[in-house]
Formats: structure tokens, sequence, C-alpha cells
């Protein structure tokens, strides 16, 4: 390893970091001023990509300069940024008020629409992208060959950087921008219309994740999974560098830019791991990022957010619950095979939605990483049976939630250090933890393709059987968790949901109970996740990748966040929905993310909620959230 | 006709109800103090009349327009200024970025009576040390200087009346006199001003009449001196 390899090593992670922060400037920028942590910046970097493969060749074909080439660039991540203005009038404008999580679950809509638009549009095959003229080549540099395409990106970081600060102190807009960051109802009250300074700001945000795209055409063919795979980077950018600082995203991108680059060389299954590390050290150390401030959250109206009232069941209320569970447990005697296996990932969704509502509906602790320990659960359980131990499926099944428990508990750790959007943000950072393990640790876990022969012992091998070991374990899990939520525990969870200082204040240990709390909940994902790994027979990346904690979340969105059985109805509804209609269309993205838009939009209390709504609409007086 | 014309109005932080039917006026160029306990409604009456506290009902009617339910920054433009309790300066700014906040790019409501407009240069002239200070960031001014700040953003706007809250509150005796010299320099510019107020001494060296609220209801209503002379209602729902 000489110095000529390591100044090319680092040149090159510094090739990568400006690449990061022009699309997490645009993150940071955007939540700075509307407060939402926008999943869609994601879908703009992707589209910002397939528009340049689309313009930039045109262009080339009229005049083949690297003019032209920048030219169309320029022009791609322009079109984004009017895109951005699209989401910003349909969608954000509406969601302003409403709760984080609605707003992260909205933008995850868009997403999958732009995703099943993309694969319309431009078809399912990678497209490769033109490089640029007259930088085709490589540099010499000490004697070994450098792209000469990655020098002038390693200049675009800076320039943009540049420009912004110009931006940001020299214009009226910019001036506006860093008020609105810091305290935007006051910004509203002295004359400046939100409405317009908010689209304003998602052109700017959208055209620099769709920049990021477009530069990116020369290195990285254009693919529809593009804006997954950049979003987590963009997060733990702006997370690391202060959400709606600038300099800070820099900074953080400069940072990780060269942790990647170096820790290949040191650690090279591991980068992701490196990275999200990091982003952990650094909110324990720093809970608000490098240059982030606290958040005033003044003038910040939000309907409430998790469980309410919590009474009793009802006698009638009783009795239906006792049908319902009759009538579930009825399903293998009267249903077909298929029906019984619907049924049976019906209980175990419920199992992990509820262990989700656990979390956020009561302790506040909104998890977007809640699949990771569903995932635990699975690899321990799937790995005991198939690896070396070929362990019996009853110790794999103690094994799931103790695994995933003590997952829970180390992640917790840190998790509960945080609070609002950095501890979303965190969770979903261990959630890639877990997922880029099992993606990347190939001999252990089989990689992308997983690993297959999960199968039940003997004796619970039918389907019918494995339906009441399934029925059995979920239900006690849930009258488990259930209990606890009626407990003194659960009321200490509530209390410090609703606020943490006055919970101190009385002697409540706040963090030692969210930190138990969340890891009891983990443990409960884990036995959901054991479960469903002997009912498919096989696990991979998939059980613990975004979109399966989105899946979760919806659930207990769709079944109502302020009641305590609502996820169930959610996790049965929201299956049985995915299981109908995603054979039936090749769209089925598309009418989810625009369910899950219509579920924030015109439901934001889910089902059960709606239902509460209508009984009391007389009496309870409109809130200012209605206002908005 | 009034200024400003509040009837009836009533609001709620969620469930719980804060303002049951005020009803206040403000005439042209007029300084009114509206007064009260801590909790009784004083700053949730300016946040429901500035819009940033949804009406429930009742109204809010500016220079003869309806301006119930509109969104704050139409309010603002309407030519209504507003200066909040907790000063809400935008710290990470300079001073010169604060009132540049403050400007209006268009007002809807023009200049008042042929005024020359607020600049920069002028309210320099009416707070000097905000001038000595312009390139500053704002997290680096004393408490008092912020508060001369806020009051200077609002101008910015070019109100006809401009709603004050708790100008007073938590400021040293020299300070206190400074905001009642920027009180009186705004009434004496032909803005008219209500101002929420704890502080009897405070209001009635800036005020011609009072409002005195409790549990979100107009208890009194008349000339400053009438309030001062008035110990049984003093009694009952100032004195603290």
């Amino acid at each position: 390893m000489d110095l000529s390899f390591l100044v090319l090593q680092s040149l090159s992670g510094f090739a990568s970091a400006s690449s990061l922060f022009v699309i997490a400037s645009g993150l940071t920028l955007v939540f700075g001023v509307t407060r939402i942590v926008n999943f869609a910046h994601g879908s703009f970097y992707m589209l910002g990509a397939y528009l340049a493969v689309t313009i930039v060749p045109r262009l080339l074909d009229l005049s083949y300069s690297p003019w032209t080439f920048f030219l169309g660039v320029l022009l791609a991540a322009l079109l984004v940024g009017l895109i951005g203005v699209a989401v910003e009038m349909l969608l954000l404008r509406r969601i302003y008020r409403v709760p984080e999580l609605f707003q992260l679950l909205a933008t995850f809509g868009v997403v999958l629409i732009v995703e099943d638009v993309v694969l319309k549009i431009w078809g399912p095959v990678d497209i490769a992208g033109p490089r640029a003229p007259s930088l085709r080549h490589g540099v010499e540099i000490l004697g070994q060959r450098f792209p000469a395409y990655e020098l002038v990106l390693i200049g675009v970081g800076p320039l943009v950087l540049a420009l912004l600060w110009l931006v940001m102190h020299r214009t009226r807009f910019g001036v506006l921008i860093r008020a609105a960051t810091q305290d935007r109802e006051m910004v509203g009250a002295l004359g400046v219309n939100q409405a317009r300074l908010f689209t304003l700001t998602l052109f700017l945000g959208a055209s620099l994740a769709g920049l990021g795209g477009a530069l990116q055409i020369p290195r990285i063919p254009a693919n529809s999974h593009m804006d997954l795979s950049i979003i987590t980077d963009a997060f733990v950018v702006t997370v690391v560098g202060g959400m709606g600082s600038v300099p800070g995203a820099f900074l953080a991108a400069l940072l990780i830019g060269q942790l990647q680059a170096f820790g290949i060389l040191i650690l090279p299954k591991v980068t992701l791991v490196l990275v999200f590390a990091l982003m952990a050290v650094v909110l324990v150390v720093k809970p608000w990022g490098l240059l982030g401030r606290p958040d005033s959250g003044s003038g910040r109206v939000v309907l409430p957010e998790g469980i309410l009232t919590l009474r009793r069941f009802r006698p009638p209320e009783a009795a239906l619950a006792l049908l319902a569970v009759a009538a579930l447990l009825a399903v293998p005697l009267l249903g077909d095979p298929y029906t019984t296996k619907v049924a049976t990932e019906i209980l175990i969704f419920a199992l992990a939605a509820f262990s989700l509502q656990f979390l956020v509906g009561v302790g506040g602790l909104v998890s977007f990483g809640h699949a990771a320990y569903f995932g635990l659960g699975a690899y321990a359980a799937g790995l005991l049976v198939t690896g070396p131990l070929k362990a019996p499926m009853e110790l794999a099944l103690l094994a799931a939630p103790l695994v995933a428990g003590a997952g829970a508990a180390l992640f917790g750790f840190f998790i509960v250090r945080l609070s609002g959007i950095y501890l979303a943000m965190l969770t979903l950072a261990f959630a890639q933890i877990v997922y880029a393990i099992g993606f990347q640790w190939v001999e252990v876990t089989g990689g992308d393709n997983g690993v297959v022969g999960v199968w039940p012992s003997a004796w619970a091998s039918g389907r019918t059987v494995y339906f009441y070991l399934v029925a059995a374990l979920t239900l006690s899990g849930i009258v488990l968790l259930r209990r606890v939520i009626y407990a003194p525990f659960g009321y200490t969870l509530r209390a410090a949901r609703d606020s943490a200082t006055r919970a101190g204040a009385i002697g409540l240990d706040v963090r030692t109970h969210r930190w138990l709390g969340f890891t009891l909940a983990g443990a409960a994902a884990g036995l959901a996740g054991g479960l469903y790994a002997f009912q498919k027979g096989s696990i991979d990346p998939t059980l613990a990748a975004i979109p399966l904690s989105i899946d979760f979340l919806v659930m207990v969105l769709v079944g109502g966040i302020q009641t305590v059985m609502g996820p169930l109805l959610g996790a049965a509804f929201f299956h049985t929905l995915k299981d109908v209609v995603m054979p039936l269309t090749e769209f089925w993205r598309l009418l989810l993310g625009l369910a899950i838009i219509a579920t924030v939009l015109v439901f934001p209390r889910g089902l059960a909620g709606a239902a509460d709504t209508l009984r009391g609409r007389a009496r309870a007086p409109a809130t200012a959230a209605a206002s908005a | 006709m009034a200024l400003l014309d509040v009837a009836n109005l009533t609001a709620a932080y969620g469930q719980a109800q804060v303002l049951f039917g005020v009803s206040l006026t403000l005439g042209p160029g007029e300084v009114a103090a509206l007064m009260g306990r801590n909790g009784a409604g004083k700053s949730s009456t300016l946040k429901a009349v500035m819009g940033l506290l949804a009406p429930l009902g009742g109204s809010v009617v500016f220079e003869g327009r309806p301006v119930t339910g509109w969104e704050p920054y139409r309010i603002a433009r309407a030519g209504l200024g507003y200066v909040p309790e907790e000063r809400r300066i935008f710290t990470d700014l300079t001073v010169f970025e604060n009132l540049e906040v403050g400007r209006k790019g268009a007002t809807d409501a023009g200049i008042a009576d042929g005024r020359p407009p607020w600049t920069p240069e002028r309210l320099f002239a009416v707070f000097p040390n905000l001038a000595e200070m312009r390139g500053r960031r704002a997290s680096a001014m004393s408490g008092g200087e912020q508060q001369m700040l806020t009051i200077a953003r609002t101008l910015m706007g070019n109100p006809h009346a401009v709603l004050l809250d708790e100008p007073s509150e938590g400021l040293s005796p020299l300070i206190v006199e400074q905001m009642a010299e920027a009180v009186l320099r705004m009434k004496r510019e032909g803005i008219a001003v209500l101002l929420s107020e704890q502080n009897l001494t405070f209001a009635a060296a800036v005020c011609d009449r009072a409002y005195v609220i409790e549990k979100g209801t107009i208890r009194f209503e008349g000339t400053m001196a009438a309030l001062e002379a008035d110990e049984a209602v003093r009694e009952a729902y100032l004195t603290v």
C-alpha cells in the first residue's frame, strides 16, 4: 500500500463524497424548511438519472462536446425540480401538520408510485448512460491513472456548496429559507407566503437530487433500485451533519466518503455497517448531528400520536374478540389450504404489527426499522435449523425472540438516547445494518439468495398443525404485550411519550423503561420472524428490508394508531389486500402507494379511528390541525 | 369606524377551550392594553386574531375586511403586524437579515397616510443600538436588543396596527423604558397598538384604553384612568 495508492483511494472517496453531498444538501434543505423527511428524495435522484440517460444522448447527437453533456445533466435536474414542485403542490402541502410518521409514510407512497411509473416508462432493464466527451480517459496522478470524470465530480461538491452559500446569504429567498428553517410559523406571521416558499424550496431540493442522479450516469446505469439505495445514504449524511444544515451535510459527506474509501480496504465485507456505526456514534455524542441544533419545535401543531384512552373491553367487545379468535381458529377446519396459509401469515404479521404499535402507540418511539427484529428472528431460526447445528424447530423458535431481543437491546441502548426524527432515522440505520449483514455476509447468510430448507419439525409440518402452533404462540404474545400495556410499565411508557421531561421530573426512569420496552417489542417481532421463516421455508434479506418495515407501519396506521387492538385489524386488512391485489396487477406498488397516501390524507387515525371520529364528531371541537 | 373589530372570538388548543367569546376593538392610532393574569387568555387572543391559533367561532374584522380564519401571512399582508411574546428572533440570521424577513415583497394594504415606508435605515435611526450591530448574528444580542429587533422586524412590513404580546416581560427597567418609548413612537407614527400586559405601570404609561380578560372572557373595558381608579376590578382580575 504505497502513497500514490492511498492518494488515489482518497480522491475516489472525495468523488463519492461530492455526489453524496449534492443529493443530501437537497434533502437537508427541504427538511429544514418543511420538517418533512422526504423519502421521495431518492425517487428524485433516480428520476434525474433516467431523465439524463434519455436527454443527454440526444443532445450529444446534436453536438458532441462536454458542454452539451453538462447542459443535458442540468436540464434533467431542472425537470426533476419541476416534478418536485408537483409533489409539493399535490401532496406535501396537505400534510405539513400531520405527525412525522404519517409524513414519512406518505412520501414513501410517492416512492412506490414513482418506481412503477419508471418501470412502465423505461422498462425493467438497466440503462447505461453515455460518458462525458473529453472526460473519457484517465489522468495521470503520481504514476497512476485516475478517471478524469471523477476529478470533475470532486469539483462539483464544493461548487454546489459555494452556490448554495450565495443563494442562502445573498438572496431574499435564501434568507427566508434560513429563517423558516428556524421558525416557519414566525416567518408566516411576518407576511411571507409559506406555500410559495415551500414550493420553491422543493424545486431547489428536488433539482439537487436530480442533479446528483444525472451526474451518476457515466458511473452507474440508471436502474429502478437507485431510489432506496441512495436514500439511506442521504439520510445518514443529513443526520450525521445535522438536519437542516448544508455545511453539516458537506462535512458529513466528506467523512463518509473517506470512511467508505478506506473502510473497503480494511473490512471489505462491512462497509455498510461502518457507515451506520459512524452515525450511531455521532448521534450518541451529538444527538443533533455535527452542525445541527435542537429542534425548537415552535409553532408545530400536530394531532396526538398514539393511544390516548386506554379502556378495557366492554362486554360486547370482549364477546366480539372471542368470536373473532374462534372464527380464526376454525379457519383450517373450514377453509382450503390456501386460506390457512394466508391466515397463518396474518397471525404472524399481527404479532409483528402489535409489537410495533407497542413501540409507536404506547412508547411514542417511531421505529422505521422494525423489520430488523423480524429479520433477526427469522435469520436466527433459519440459520440454527439449516446451519452446522441442525437444531430442531423448537430450539430455533426459542432462539428467535432471544436473538431479536438481544439485538433490540443492543440497538435500543443507542436509540432511546434520541427523540423525534433522529430516533426514527437511527432505527432505520440499524435496520440497514441488519439488512447489510444479511446481504453481504454471503458465506453464512447466503447473501441475496438467502437460505432455503427452513422446515418445521415433523410433528408440526402439516399446515393445520403449524397454523395452530402459530396461533398459540402469536396470540400468547399479543395477550402478553396487551397485559404490559395495561400494567404500570405501560402507563410509564405512555407518560414518557407524552412528556419525557415531566415523566423524568416525577422520578420515572424514562430511558430504562424505553430501553426495556424496545427490547420487549424487538423480541416479540423476533418471534414473529422465526415463525415466518418456518412458514415460508426460507430466509432472505427482504425480511429485514425497508419495504417490510413500511408494511408494518402501514398495518399500524391502517388499523389506527390510537387504538390498542387496531393493528391486528390493520394486519389482517393489509395482508389480505396485498394477497388479493398483488397477483392481479403489475402496478401493485402504484396502488399500494396511492392507498398509503389516501390513508394518510383521509383517515389519519386509521380504520378504527375513523369509526371513533364518526361517533364523536358532534362533541369534539375541531382541532387546530384541521385548518392546515 | 374601528380599525380592528374582534367579536365573540372563541378558540381552543385541541380539546381545551381557552377563549369564550372575546370582543374588543382598536381605533386608528390608538394604543390599547389587554390585561390579565397568566393563563387568562391574553396571548391566545392575539394569536387567534393573527390566525396563529385557528378560531372556532366569532369574527375578526380588520379595516372593514373580515379576516377570520385567514392564514397568518395574509393577515400580516393586510397590514396587521405581530410581535410574539418569546421574541422568536431568527438567531442564525444577522440583524439586517432579520429585518429583511420582515420586509414585504408586495403589501396588499399599502402605506398608511402617505407616511414614508420603513427601511432599515429609518429603523436604525429609531433604534440606534441596532445600527451598530447590523451585521451581527442575532444570537449574539442581549435580550433587550432582541426585543427591539422584534419590533423593528415587524415594522418592516409597514403595518397599520401591531399586536404586541407582553412587551415588558422579563426585561430590565431600563429596557422597559426603551420599550415604552418604542410604543409611543409607533403611536406618533400613526400605528395602532394592541398590547397584552400584566404590568399595570407599563400599560398606564403608554395606553389610552384597557381591556381586562379572565378565563377567556373580557371582564372590564374602559379608559386606562378608569381601570386605575377601579380597585375592585384590579383586585379581582389583576393582582397576583
